[in-house]
């Protein structure tokens, strides 16, 4: 059973987001870009079931500019068998990126696409479940714990929606989208990284896939939100409570 | 120019975040249609007002409001409307998306604003960044998920609409099937939706019983409870108590932050609080330079004290 999981490279979240002097762009200062967070969380998900036998390949692939061969090296680094690299010149929007990752799924004959839950730069959190559309898969987001495969192949997993816990059963193909509590990224090793060097990241044109049109809702401006005016340093309880007892006592 | 709200139901009835959706599609022309397709469904539903028409469809396999079948049923529809709305939450999040996807239609995830028919605003970067995003003008339908702590509640509704009946879908998956639901525990007020919110972070990982003082603290205070990912990762509080860029986006009217440093991650979900109240030792802590009351003491110190105030008064 083959398994796909798409990769995206962000900068870094550890850096705060800025806007640029034009007012517009995004800048991240010197922040590097790294694989999205959750789609490591993805890809550990997908090794694992590799590692205990029930799949037979685990293969990521991203969309976007040449550079973007760095984070498929490492995800080659953490134990992927094969990295595909669908060259744009720049970052797809999301339905193109849906787009790529369903034809790729169909191509390489994935039985499930795994996806992370959003990408922390956009946070929009839909490519996985718009590809789950493209392909008339079987979806779940929101992920947190993913049973072992059944006698049909089939999967019972764990949503963590809001107020709880829901179960859902799917039977392959399908699409998950990997949520923070699924699982904890390996860290890769040196010589995992040297090694990982020589296996190749193959490079398809976007221009050669036929993909789908899917209509994208352009950004035409953009604004960092107003600062909260500087707040007060209270001595003690009593003043908190003096100062909240409107909070209390007005209906 | 009509447009359809996607309705989440949970216990036979509308969620809160329905209610505050319709209160986002008022920023909107047109007449407002309302489709409930779920399982099971109260009789009667309490309805928000506002509604030209209601379309129900009531049937076992909608159990959960499965994506899959829901696309389907509203792929049928979606042609008859303007906008289509939906509250962006696990509901919404799995369905617009698959359903954008099934019929082609410009999908804007997680607005806060609507700064006219066809602009709209989100956040991004943690809530770092407002984007303002054009919407394709001639194109119908728009797709459209709203965060519900962003836009005020619908009034309810003094008479009941037409109602028109739907017919569940066939199945095209038999084998996406919701298989339950567990509830996390309490009984407090709803985290999303809660006036007053007491959180507690990292710095109730060394307090011993921290927490339950904690929890002591919002029940005298009616309050729900929140978490930050260091606690629910020490396994302090439950994952669906996590509050920040990917757990629980909240605006209550009063939020009490204790031991938390506030990591832009756990920022990105209060950004809508009221007023916010901050005890940490730490006066450098980044949550200290955002909140409106700043208390620089040890929470083992302070909750013990505000308690015994409370108890006392």
């Amino acid at each position: 059973m083959i398994l796909l999981v798409g990769i995206k490279q962000v900068a870094d979240p550890n850096h705060p987001a800025r806007l640029g002097p034009d007012g517009f762009a995004v800048e991240c200062g010197d922040a590097a870009e790294v694989p999205n967070p959750f789609d490591l969380i993805a890809l550990e998900a997908a090794l694992r079931w590799r590692e205990a036998g029930v799949a037979t390949e685990v293969i990521v692939v991203s969309a976007g500019p040449p550079s973007w061969s760095e984070g498929l090296s490492t995800c080659l680094a953490m134990g992927s068998d094969r990295a595909i690299l669908v060259e744009l010149a720049e970052a797809p929007d999301a339905g193109t990126a849906a787009a790529i990752l369903a034809e790729t799924a169909r191509q390489v004959g994935a039985a499930w696409l795994f996806t992370g839950r959003q990408g922390v730069d956009r946070d929009l959190g839909v490519t996985g479940m718009m590809a789950a559309g493209l392909l008339g898969w079987a979806q779940a987001s929101q992920v947190v714990e993913l049973g072992p495969p059944d006698g049909e192949g089939g999967v019972t997993l764990l949503r963590e929606v809001d107020g709880g816990l829901e179960s859902r059963y799917l039977h392959p193909p399908g699409v998950i989208s990997a949520d923070l509590r699924l699982g904890e990224p390996r860290c890769v090793t040196l010589p995992a990284i040297l090694a990982a060097r020589r296996k190749r990241v193959e490079r398809l044109e976007a221009a050669a896939l036929s993909l789908p049109f899917l209509p994208g809702c352009p950004v035409v401006a953009r604004r960092e939100p107003s600062p909260r005016p500087g707040g007060h340093l209270l001595r003690d309880v009593a003043e908190l409570m003096a100062r909240l007892r409107p909070e209390f006592t007005t209906p | 120019m009509s447009r359809l709200i996607l309705a989440e139901t949970r216990g036979g009835q509308l969620t809160t975040a329905t209610w505050h959706t319709v209160g986002a599609a008022a920023a909107l022309p047109g007449p407002l249609e309302m489709l409930i397709a779920g399982w099971p469904l109260e009789e009667p539903i309490a309805l928000p007002a506002g509604l030209e028409r209601l379309l129900l469809c009531r049937h076992p396999a909608l159990a959960g409001q499965t994506p899959e079948l829901l696309a389907d049923l509203v792929a049928s529809l979606a042609g008859r409307y303007r906008t289509l709305l939906a509250p962006a939450t696990s509901f919404g999040r799995q369905l617009l998306p698959r359903l954008a996807a099934r019929i082609a239609a410009p999908f804007i995830p997680e607005i806060v604003a609507i700064d006219g028919p066809h602009r709209f605003v989100r956040p991004a970067f943690a809530g770092n960044i407002l984007e303002t995003i054009q919407a394709p003008p001639e194109t119908s339908p728009l797709l459209l998920s709203v965060r519900p702590s962003a836009f005020p509640r619908a009034l309810p509704a003094t008479t009941q609409p037409p109602t028109e009946w739907l017919a569940p879908p066939a199945t095209s998956l038999p084998h996406a099937a919701f298989r339950g639901f567990r509830a996390s525990p309490g009984d407090r007020p709803e985290l999303g939706s809660a006036a007053i919110v007491v959180a507690g972070g990292r710095g109730l990982v060394e307090a011993e019983g921290g927490f339950a003082l904690l929890e002591q603290l919002a029940t005298r205070l009616g309050a729900a409870i929140g978490a930050t990912r260091s606690a629910v990762d020490a396994g302090l509080a439950p994952g669906d108590w996590q509050i920040g860029q990917t757990g629980k986006i909240i605006a209550p009217r009063l939020y009490i932050a204790i031991g938390i440093s506030g990591a832009v991650q756990h920022l990105a979900g209060i950004k809508g609080a009221g007023t916010i109240v901050a005890i940490n030792r730490d006066a450098g802590a980044p949550i200290c330079a955002i909140a409106d009351y700043v208390i620089n003491q040890d929470l083992r110190k302070v909750l013990p004290e505000w308690l015994a105030r409370l108890e006392a008064s």
